[in-house]
């Protein structure tokens, strides 16, 4: 056997046959719940169906929803590449639209060029500086980052709500409203007479940015090696704990501009519900995505799907939205479950691997 | 506001007792999440099998007019979601942390998918008459201690039992020896042929059973109804509270009773309109999670806790 010609480990074809077997699975149970509860599982699925990709409004939808859980989710992946798990993503979306806000109310009337890439950053500023805050207690204090980043949401979502419903509250509004923001600070609609705004195309330009990030740069391989192992990271120069800090900037910031890009291109005020749980969904769409950006897009088109669907099938069935939350989870709950089974094939495939070498 | 309020005995009896009371769901669902960690098990999906839990505890209570077969129920709930996060981490090894998150999408949505299908959309919200204090003979009649300890509910005095009963499980007996040890090092554990596999199961049984319970608290003692936002993070608080609580039975006691006694004052604070808005006041009892955090990371956590065990 020659050791010059080592087979490059390449994933086996089991592992991209789970996500559609997870898929599958949770589908036929929800159809079970579906039945159990009454509804014709067929019928509901039609429903979901047509009310995703039914018409151009429903097909805009889809993007529309795509578009902060996209961008959450690519920020994520850096986050999950260093082993750090954070569940902030939805206070930073919230703190997002904030400082998109801030600046779209306060800073009088700007033209168009100034506005949006101004919005944006106060966005990512303040997502990261969020973000960043768990990082470093973690790495300074050892708090785990779970429980910091998940209090960190409520923290900001009751600010937020203070705004709204205090200084920033629109006089005018009977609801808890903040005026709306000056119209420079509008994202421009793609296709008239639906939502869909050009920050679908903002979070496409991530997706390629993050393939290079971290299959080109140094940055992309240094937080790979301290995800994978700490001790070699260490070793090999690689301060892991200044990964994951960067990691949580980059998630937090990736989080504060979905939550800017949220607030110019769909709500344009600032509003108590910024966000129907897109942060936590973007963690299951990252864990789903696996590290690999292109994935991840297709993770969070799916998830856009399940959400817009399930408001299809609330809208013409009555059927309680949240199936579209327990259809998300039982996804995650069997391609979790399904790991071991692929380890087990990728196991079998190396040794079938290099017993082919020794032949 | 009228700051004379907060030198009156009844002001401190009332916030006192309330302590008590918001403190009992936490450090029950943190003492069966001690049993888990010390095995070696972390599970965040307290936060949904509580919900779903305490959902389930209502809709039984509510449908059979028996208020105990809910908590029944509930316990039940909590053990058997517990028994799919242990098949789940245990059996297939998957990542406890994602598990765990998995585990609370699942609860909340099933809890609210289903509330919605059973109950229908009504005008009127469904309720039960919820469990009512019981004064203890004697011990409540003596001034302030009286009320602030001995006039609740049963699952009050449930968690006070359980509490001491969790210390000698795990200090005292042959299976909190065994549960440390596969905690701790799991190797050496079924070296010594302990099941590390059986040993954990059956702490996230009883993490589960008693999450179950503290669910059933906010549905038939606390509201006396079912509602999406009855847990509000509780549960995230409760697996705070285990870190804050040295994996401790009775440091999580005391531990609890302080969280109780913060968020008793922040509500009282709401009602008797305080100058600082009511938002900043809502935040309080994450804010002092957070804080609780850092001042608990003296104590060293179990050395397996998170680390799925596979024999070599």
């Amino acid at each position: 056997m020659s050791h010059e010609k080592k087979p490059i480990l390449r994933a086996p074809r089991a592992s991209s046959a789970m996500l559609p077997l997870a898929i599958l699975l949770a589908l036929v149970c929800g159809a079970l719940l579906l039945a159990l509860s009454g509804y014709s599982p067929i019928e509901a699925y039609a429903a979901l169906l047509r009310g995703s990709f039914g018409n151009l409004n429903a097909i805009a939808e889809v993007l529309v929803k795509t578009t902060p859980l996209l961008l959450a989710a690519l920020g994520l992946t850096i986050s999950n590449r260093a082993q750090v798990i954070s569940i902030g993503a939805e206070g930073q979306i919230y703190l997002g639209a904030m400082g998109a806000a801030a600046v779209a109310l306060f800073m009088g009337a700007l033209s168009a060029y100034i506005a949006i890439p101004l919005c944006m950053v106060a966005g990512i500023l303040i997502g990261a500086l969020w973000g960043g805050i768990a990082g470093w207690l973690k790495v300074r204090m050892n708090a785990n980052e779970v429980i910091v980043t998940l209090m960190m949401n409520y923290i900001a979502i009751e600010l937020v709500r203070y705004l709204v419903n205090g200084p920033w509250r629109d006089p005018n509004s009977v609801e808890p409203y903040s005026a709306l923001i000056t119209d420079g600070a509008y994202l421009p609609t793609l296709i008239p007479r639906t939502r869909l705004h050009v920050g679908i195309l903002i979070a496409l330009a991530m997706v390629a940015v993050f393939w290079w990030v971290l299959r080109r740069t140094t940055l992309g391989y240094q937080l790979t090696v301290c995800g994978a192992n700490p001790d070699a990271a260490e070793a090999n120069g690689i301060n892991s704990r200044r990964m994951i800090v960067i990691s949580m900037l980059i998630s937090g910031g990736m989080a504060g501009l979905a939550g800017a890009v949220e607030l110019m291109g769909v709500h344009h005020r600032l509003i108590e519900e910024v966000s129907p749980e897109y942060g936590f969904t973007a963690i299951i769409i990252a864990v789903l995505g696996r590290g690999k950006p292109v994935r991840v897009l297709f993770a969070a088109l799916f998830f856009a799907v399940l959400t817009t669907g399930a408001d299809g099938m609330r809208l013409t069935m009555g059927i309680p939205a949240s199936i579209g939350s327990i259809l998300q989870a039982l996804v995650l709950l069997f391609a979790l479950g399904s790991e071991i089974f692929e380890q087990r094939l990728l196991t079998k495939e190396q040794i079938r691997l290099s017993a082919a070498q020794q032949r | 506001m009228d700051w004379s309020t907060f030198l009156t005995p009844v002001f401190w009896t009332q916030l006192l007792a309330s302590a008590v009371s918001l403190a009992t769901p936490l450090i029950l669902a943190a003492l069966g999440e001690v049993f888990a960690e010390r095995s070696g098990i972390i599970n965040l999906g307290i936060e949904g099998m509580m919900l779903f839990s305490g959902f389930m505890a209502f809709t039984v209570a509510y449908q059979s007019g028996n208020i105990w077969t809910g908590v029944l129920l509930a316990v039940l709930t909590g053990a058997l979601m517990s028994l799919l996060f242990a098949f789940m981490t245990i059996t297939l090894r998957s990542n406890q942390t994602v598990t765990g998150l998995s585990l609370n999408f699942l609860g909340q949505g099933l809890a609210m998918y289903l509330y919605r299908t059973i109950f229908k959309i009504t005008t009127e919200t469904p309720r039960i008459s919820p469990f009512q204090n019981i004064a203890i003979p004697v011990l409540s009649d003596i001034p302030i201690l009286g009320d602030v300890l001995f006039n609740h509910s049963i699952f009050t005095y449930l968690m006070f039992i359980l509490v001491p009963v969790g210390l000698i499980i795990i200090y005292r007996t042959r299976f909190g020896l065994r549960l440390n040890a596969v905690g701790e090092s799991p190797q050496t554990a079924d070296t010594l042929g302990v099941s590390v596999a059986r040993i954990r199961y059956g702490c996230m049984i009883i993490g589960g059973a008693l999450a179950g319970l503290a669910g059933a608290f906010f549905s038939l003692v606390e509201l006396g109804a079912y509602s999406d936002s009855m847990v509000n993070g509780r549960g995230f608080i409760a697996s705070a509270l285990v870190i804050f609580g040295r994996w401790d039975p009775l440091w999580t006691l005391g531990g609890g009773l302080l969280f109780g006694g913060i968020d008793a004052l922040q509500n009282r604070l709401q009602v008797l309109g305080s100058p600082i808005p009511s938002n900043f006041l809502q935040m309080t009892p994450y804010v002092v999670t957070i804080l609780a955090l850092l001042i608990g990371r003296r104590r060293k956590a179990p050395a397996a806790m998170g680390i799925p065990y596979v024999r070599k």
